[in-house]
């Protein structure tokens, strides 16, 4: 089973994430962003760079995870970490957040499997990948789109091409902070499914399908 | 006039109402700045949801000796690593409906003056985004405002014997919806930073 670190900023939302269950038994080392310098990233095979991780903090830190990318390592950049200012050949157009699309009868947020044959989508559907959008990315001929929008740009690819057998899974979305925020069930199963592919876990394996709390949001 | 140490830790452009609320100085910084910072300085040390709080445990001796000077510490968001005394861990609210998620005042004060409890439970109409659970308070903390039917304490406010003052707000960060809840986007949060910045007691109370 391949080994996983991830990086902890020291946030609620990274602890809740990475340190507590259900998800904390994914995670084989979790690495504080201060001390990242310090360690040795190729011990792994999956460095993780959870939501929202400050890009002011990750951009001295490019080299390092750059290096674990092209030495072989799947590095794992969650949303809001605006891989665009750390990540060569990284194109991202962030988007207003509509925080209220789901009030109309029948809404849909838009966003579609891109390749629906994918093994990630043995684990996560589109329910589980819809809540909120933040930004999309314009692709290379290395990027491969597995989630995106009805328009078809681009929410999360994969790039096993640049630094095979490296990888690069970047995406737009920021499951880590709603889970973490005890906001946004779908985050909840979006990890679930996620962390579990990246583990080669077995699909549907009925780990943390819900969460303890029912996170609706309720209107007058 | 007062002023107050804003620390971030995310990449974007501080909030507007930092520049615009010209009665009082905000000094704004990425947050490892507090190791740096000369503390006794401001009126109030502001810490976002986004606070790397495995930092904030590191320089727990110093916040609390600021707090002890008459200093006070305005924290959001969800307490993980307590990095003061009266700290414990967040705990979420149950969520049954409505009610559940509807915000409370608890007590008149002026960091919350002329705001009702629909100012604070609803956001367009949509009640949730507030608070959804508590950073449990010691005992003799002033509870501000709460959630749902059991009053789960979401802002509470705490002097020490010496002045100082802690405020936590167990949500995203308190300050967009003091804005988001006025007409003129700067009644709220200039009447919330007027209280730290405290005037003459302030000084007195720190010197």
């Amino acid at each position: 089973m391949p080994t996983l670190a991830a990086i902890d900023g020291g946030t609620y939302y990274h602890n809740r994430t990475l340190n507590e269950a259900p998800f904390a038994r994914y995670f084989d080392e979790r690495i504080y962003v201060r001390d990242v310098p310090f360690a040795r990233l190729e011990e792994f095979d999956i460095v993780f760079v959870p939501c929202r991780l400050n890009a002011h903090l990750i951009a001295p830190l490019a080299t390092q995870l750059i290096a674990f990318w092209r030495g072989g390592g799947t590095l794992v950049a969650m949303g809001e970490t605006f891989q665009d200012r750390w990540l060569p050949d990284v194109r991202m157009t962030a988007v207003e957040t509509n925080f209220w699309w789901w009030l109309e009868e029948g809404a849909d947020l838009g966003v579609r499997l891109a390749d629906r044959e994918h093994d990630l989508f043995r684990y996560i559907d589109q329910g589980a990948a819809t809540w909120h959008l933040h930004g999309w990315f314009t692709l290379t001929e290395n990027q491969t789109s597995l989630i995106e929008t009805r328009e078809g740009r681009c929410l999360l690819f994969e790039d096993r091409e640049s630094h095979a057998p490296g990888r690069l899974i970047a995406t737009t979305l920021d499951p880590c902070y709603h889970h973490g925020s005890h906001f946004m069930p779908a985050t909840t199963r979006f990890l679930s499914g996620f962390l579990s592919w990246l583990k080669g876990h077995s699909p549907g394996g009925g780990e943390c399908l819900a969460d303890a709390s029912d996170n609706r949001v309720d209107t007058r | 006039m007062g002023r107050f140490l804003f620390l971030m830790n995310t990449p974007s452009r501080p909030p507007g109402f930092l520049s615009a609320l010209r009665d009082h100085r905000f000094d704004v910084a990425q947050q490892y700045a507090l190791d740096r910072a000369e503390l006794p300085r401001y009126d109030a040390v502001l810490l976002t949801m986004h606070s790397d709080q495995r930092h904030l445990a590191e320089q727990s001796n110093r916040l609390d000796a600021y707090l002890n000077s008459g200093g006070a510490i305005i924290f959001n968001g969800h307490v993980a690593h307590p990095f003061l005394p009266e700290l414990t861990p967040y705990v979420p609210a149950g969520q049954r409906g409505l009610e559940s998620l509807r915000i409370h005042r608890e007590a008149e004060h002026p960091l919350f003056a002329g705001l009702t409890d629909d100012h604070l439970t609803f956001q367009r109409g949509v009640a949730g985004f507030y608070s959804r659970g508590t950073n449990p308070p010691p005992a003799r903390a002033l509870v501000l405002n709460s959630l749902g039917p059991e009053r789960w304490p979401v802002d509470w406010l705490l002097e020490r014997p010496g002045g100082g003052q802690l405020l936590v707000h167990a949500g995203n960060d308190l300050f967009s919806f003091l804005v988001s809840a006025d007409p003129d986007g700067l009644s709220n949060v200039r009447r919330f930073f007027d209280y730290f910045s405290g005037g003459a007691d302030a000084d007195a109370r720190r010197h």
